[in-house]
């Protein structure tokens, strides 16, 4: 017996029989009133759970697309939400690129101010080197050089 | 008789059939693609109870979702204790449902109209 059949398994036995009776055909008249009378009894009944069983799966249809329905409203307010973060990344991603624009054009100035600073210091320990060697070790000629500077010689 | 427990799975709902207690119960969700297979053994053990029940039954149907397989297998449970009300036993079917669902409360109605049997409908 078929998965589909087993769920109707009385129904078909009884079925099975008065098929069986029908193809024998030696019943008395009698007989055949009470199987028939039997038969209109089963049938009604099967006809009530075909009605309940056809009301179930259509409650069950229309709740089935009442929860599509929702589904498809949830996609669409998600879709929506999904472009919209998607376009403030593009808006954060061009900022991003534009701050890290503005670090590298900043990092180049103070690499030049760093190097401008290295010179005049060097050009400042010279200075300082030179003044600080006549004053000390050559005395003489720091004299001579500033008598030379105040036009005393 | 043994006692029947089934643990409820997301698609099987979960049943207790405790003779000694009492306590009839199907409650949860149904929708097993083959659910003659998950009911026969409840269709078995109600056949067998029904052979000695206890002096009253009280039949418990909590179903928050139910496919129309699980249906068809619905009704044969009620048919065996429609069966065994009207071999003279007391049999009372339960059939809660969210108070907010009126689909559950309709079906409930269908299967009420449909047996010959007391058939309580408790809004929960």
């Amino acid at each position: 017996m078929s998965t589909k059949e087993s769920y109707f398994a009385e129904e078909s036995t009884f079925l099975l029989e008065a098929r069986q009776r029908a193809e024998k055909g030696q019943s008395t008249t009698e007989e055949w009133r009470q199987a028939y009378g039997l038969l209109i009894e089963k049938y009604e009944e099967l006809l009530k759970v075909v009605q309940v069983l056809t009301h179930q799966a259509t409650q069950l249809e229309a709740k089935l697309e009442k929860a599509r329905a929702q589904l498809e409203i949830q996609k669409k307010a998600l879709s929506t939400e999904l472009e919209g973060l998607e376009r403030q990344l593009q808006v954060q991603q061009k900022e991003v690129t534009k701050k890290a624009q503005e670090r590298d054009i900043l990092y180049d100035r103070m690499s030049q101010t760093r190097m401008m600073l290295l010179v005049i210091l060097a050009v400042l320990l010279l200075v300082v080197g030179f003044t600080m060697y006549y004053l000390f070790w050559d005395t003489d000629r720091m004299i001579q050089f500033v008598k030379k500077v105040r036009g005393l010689e | 008789m043994r006692n029947l427990v089934i643990e409820p799975t997301s698609k099987t709902p979960k049943v207790i059939l405790n003779a000694d207690l009492g306590v009839f119960e199907i409650t949860g969700r149904s929708i097993p693609e083959d659910a003659i297979g998950f009911y026969r053994r409840v269709l078995d053990w109600i056949e067998e109870y029904s052979k000695s029940p206890l002096t009253e039954t009280v039949f418990k149907f909590q179903l928050e979702y139910f496919n129309t397989s699980s249906s068809k297998c619905l009704l044969d449970i009620f048919r065996k204790l429609e069966r065994m009300h009207k071999n003279g036993h007391k049999v009372v079917i339960r059939w809660h449902y969210d108070a907010d669902d009126e689909d559950m409360a309709e079906t409930g109605q269908d299967y009420q109209a449909l047996l010959d049997v007391p058939f309580e409908l408790v809004p929960v």
